[in-house]
């Protein structure tokens, strides 16, 4: 196990510094010019000198394969650079951007998995009732709805119309964010002892992560239906009734276990788009996670920022299917490395 | 039970090429035993309808201003209301409709085309062109598919042109290991030994004897993908990464009417319903499709 563990993390490494070159090469071949999308932004027109000057800061005017060893250089000595735009530490802005978007996904996954699982057992189940059918019909209309849409009419509803949930940011303005331990706001919240936070960090949660959960649930809804289905004609399961289990043991003791399997993994898999969505989600509700800092990066061409980021997913995201490859690895004793 | 049901299950053991994947009766068959997908099948048929025939259909051009008073609500002279331009906003979500289905249709084609090309080599290739392909798939992979569209999108110029670039290269990925495993299944079977040992040139044995018997897994993927590409083009565009106004591509209106959903929700609601529609559809065809080719699934 350790040994397969190693090896995936060695080739793990090689996938990054593919991702690495490929993100750099993406941002170097394309016609959008960093120094020029950046130079009018902040000086509201471009002077030749302060374009110049600004790529030679920038080492634009080096070329490829120099810049990108500069900056592989500063990487492996912790130094993830500076944003163009902004001049900060990128670390600094990944570090108070990155657990916005980490408790915002957990609460999604967290939500997909209380609801997508029971409702795949029951669909599974009762194959062909109405349960089946609800659950098919709700899970297909998740996968379907433009999530930015969703959020939007949340926003006219919940905010403007009857005024039950905030509607951007994650903690209300009147309010000090917690001090930071975890970079949670409910969890540091909570270690604080200020229930007022809390609360209001909670209620800031709601809609996005609901917003984000809803294409979740439909996957996770619809992946364990179809292992439950598969797992409910085995035989050891006709074994199990046979010697007189009650019907309830069976499914939740013999059953349950197995079908749960392509659950997890559909669960790791899941992270990453919900890393996506986070994207879209998040600019609508000016959450202030790495998705939408993201975005804003690209939109300049501020190309340490996206190198960071995209980074930091891709790292992340490997992680996650590591962790789920092992976890797997435990529940499937079938399964050798 | 028709005697050609009852064959079936006998040319399904037998594994032989031709005989047993006539994929459109196998599909309409599915279709037949699951009506959502027929539902489905209609609804993308009336966006079509709309697409194809949108002009004689719409009352006014999309981009004409003060057809109507500014922001006004849904009534029968306007049936969606009217936006801040004075745009009637149901000409804009009829004239909508070609430009999504177009997005679809092109990064499923320029997806398919570049991931079953990549697949097919690396499958049938096998050893070190193999593990670089693959390798190559890996690292596409691991970039997350939003920001890797949104990048390419933004870099080539915002366009829907540059969107469906974007969006191909972030959706090929699956096609390139769909088409492999494929592959490298057929690779290993008699009557393709039967064909090299004949002596038929490798190119004729790839494109003759495995690629017609390896797209099934494709196409069902393709189906599935065509309304998640519609929908990711929309959540582009909102954005910004994609069509720009005045276009009245669904993704671009909702993120207009954004500004106005207090004082306007219809220039917001109407263009996202049009989305769900045609999303949906694909899905319920995409999902009834699945269905009746996963032999997993077959009672």
């Amino acid at each position: 196990m350790s040994r397969f563990i190693a090896r995936r993390l060695f080739l793990q490494t090689f996938v990054l510094l593919g991702l690495s070159v490929l993100t750099f090469v993406l941002m170097f071949l394309v016609p959008g010019d960093p120094a020029a999308s950046v130079v009018v932004w902040s000086a509201g027109g471009v002077s030749q000198e302060a374009y110049q000057a600004f790529r030679e800061m920038w080492g634009l005017d080096k070329p490829l394969h120099e810049q990108y060893l500069h900056y592989m250089g500063n990487l492996l000595r912790g130094d993830l650079g500076k944003s163009m735009v902004s001049n900060g530490p990128i670390a600094r802005d990944l570090a108070a951007f990155f657990p916005a978007t980490v408790e915002l996904a957990v609460v999604s996954t967290f939500f997909a998995l209380l609801v997508g699982i029971p409702a795949g057992i029951a669909a599974a189940l009762r194959r062909n009732s109405l349960v089946d059918h609800v659950t098919r019909v709700i899970s297909l209309v998740g996968v379907s709805m433009p999530i930015f849409w969703l959020a939007v009419m949340g926003i006219y509803f919940f905010f403007f119309k009857w005024g039950l949930l905030p509607s951007s940011q994650r903690i209300a303005i009147s309010l000090t964010p917690p001090p930071t331990v975890t970079g949670l706001y409910t969890v540091d919240a909570l270690l604080d002892g200020d229930l007022v936070a809390f609360k209001s960090a909670l209620n800031h949660l709601i809609m996005p992560s609901a917003v984000l959960a809803l294409s979740a649930v439909a996957l996770i809804a619809r992946v364990t239906r179809s292992s439950m289905l598969e797992v409910l004609r085995q035989d050891y399961i006709r074994t199990a009734h046979a010697k007189g289990l009650r019907p309830r043991t069976v499914v939740v003791r013999h059953a349950l276990r197995n079908a749960l399997i392509p659950t997890t993994t559909a669960t790791g898999l899941m992270i990453g788009g919900l890393l996506s969505g986070a994207v879209l989600t998040e600019t609508i509700f000016a959450w202030p996670g790495i998705g939408r800092y993201a975005v804003n990066a690209i939109f300049y061409m501020d190309r340490p920022v996206v190198m960071g980021v995209t980074l930091l997913i891709g790292v992340v995201y490997s992680l996650v299917n590591l962790t789920v490859d092992i976890l797997v690895a435990f529940l499937d004793p079938r399964i050798e490395y | 039970m028709t005697a050609e049901a009852e064959i079936r299950p006998l040319a399904e053991s037998l594994k032989s090429p031709g005989m047993n994947r006539s994929l459109p009766a196998r599909i309409a068959r599915g279709l037949r035993a699951q009506p959502t997908g027929l539902v489905g099948l209609l609804l993308i048929l009336i966006y079509v309808g709309v697409a194809l025939f949108g002009k004689h259909i719409a009352p006014y051009p999309y981009d004409e201003m003060g057809v109507g008073p500014l922001l006004e609500g849904p009534s029968s002279a306007h049936l969606f209301g009217t936006d801040e331009f004075g745009r009637d906003v149901f000409s804009r979500v009829i004239l909508g409709a070609p430009i999504s289905l177009r997005i679809g249709l092109f990064v499923v084609v320029l997806a398919t085309l570049l991931g079953s090309l990549v697949g097919l080599v690396s499958g049938f290739a096998g050893g070190w062109l193999d593990e670089i392909l693959m390798r190559i798939t890996d690292i596409f992979l691991s970039v997350p598919a939003m920001i890797l569209a949104v990048t390419v999108s933004i870099a080539l110029g915002p366009s829907i042109t540059n969107l469906t670039i974007g969006i191909a290269l972030a959706r090929w990925t699956i096609y390139a290991r769909l088409m492999r495993s494929e592959v490298l299944t057929r690779k290993t079977e008699d009557y393709v030994l039967a064909a090299r040992s004949l002596g038929a040139s490798p190119t004729r044995v790839l494109l003759v004897h495995i690629l017609p018997n390896s797209y099934t897994s494709v196409l069902v993927q393709a189906t599935l993908d065509f309304g998640m590409a519609i929908l990711f083009a929309a959540g582009l565009s909102f954005i910004g990464a994609g069509a720009q106004p005045p276009s009245p591509e669904w993704g671009a209106m909702v993120a207009k009417g954004r500004d106005f959903i207090r004082v306007g929700w219809w220039i917001t609601a109407f263009p996202g319903l049009a989305i769900f529609g045609l999303v949906l559809g694909f899905n319920l065809l995409g999902d009834a499709v699945r269905d009746a080719l996963d032999p997993r699934l077959v009672e």
